[in-house]
């Protein structure tokens, strides 16, 4: 989407508007009804859409800051512990954060890893596999 | 704030080395940023002058209808959207001061595709 102001030949190649002529003394219709209709028409869905990739929440936020932490690391697979402190330095507690990383893999970015016995000692904690498509 | 200038989110540029060679500036943008600049602000004594600029009538008939429908919008609305939303009673009245002075009767102009 852009937006243009439709000036005429000679008008474009002068900025008479703010150069030549008096300053206004009051704030017309027409240009209260121009401001509106940009804000509207173009300015709030940009804002909107820039808003929904910066993210809406802190949920989203932190959405975020891990995949860029993941993107930048190339990290093929990550426990709760590396995302809690390395992506997310300490921001979130462990059960947080695993809620988080849940959120992204029904998102799509991650994959649970089937747990692995380590022996008479139980189990590993669980770990996620990365997306490839993210790098 | 960043929710007043960015409409877009660019992805981080790879690394480049520095260079001499840099674009120009338009000269139509720096003409009108000069103009703006030198817009006169005192009298022939030198002291400052201020001036209030109002809104017609029919451009406070329309401010308020917008204002109305922000405010039936923006219930509708939370967080960032919300927070982001409610400004655009101000950035409206800055805008619209801006094209008044900048654009005079073009402002009726503007086209958005």
């Amino acid at each position: 989407m852009t937006w243009a102001i439709g000036l005429g030949a000679s008008a474009s190649n002068s900025f008479d508007g703010i150069t030549g002529s008096l300053e206004p003394k009051t704030i017309d219709e027409q240009s209260m009804a121009a401001a509106i209709r940009l804000w509207r028409e173009f300015f709030w869905p940009h804002a909107r859409a820039a808003l929904r990739q910066i993210g809406l929440s802190d949920r989203h936020k932190n959405a975020r800051r891990v995949l860029r932490w993941l993107k930048a690391n190339r990290t093929a697979d990550i426990s709760v512990k590396d995302i809690r402190r390395e992506a997310l330095a300490q921001a979130l507690d462990a059960e947080d954060t695993e809620k988080l990383l849940d959120g992204l893999t029904k998102a799509g970015w991650l994959r649970r890893k089937p747990l692995e016995p380590t022996g008479s000692a139980g189990c590993k904690g669980h770990r996620w596999l990365v997306n490839p498509i993210l790098y | 704030m960043y929710g007043r200038f960015l409409y877009a989110w660019p992805a981080t540029p790879d690394y480049r080395p520095l260079t001499n060679e840099a674009a120009e500036v338009e000269p139509e943008l720096q003409s009108a940023l000069t103009a703006l600049i030198r817009l006169p602000s005192e009298d022939v004594d030198g002291v400052f002058v201020p001036q209030s600029v109002w809104l017609s009538d029919g451009a406070i008939v329309k401010f308020e209808e917008f204002r109305q429908s922000v405010d039936v919008t923006k219930r509708a609305l939370d967080g960032h959207e919300r927070q982001w939303f409610v400004k655009g009673e101000t950035t409206v009245l800055r805008l619209a001061g801006t094209l008044a002075y900048d654009l005079g009767d073009r402002a009726g102009s503007i086209r958005i595709e």
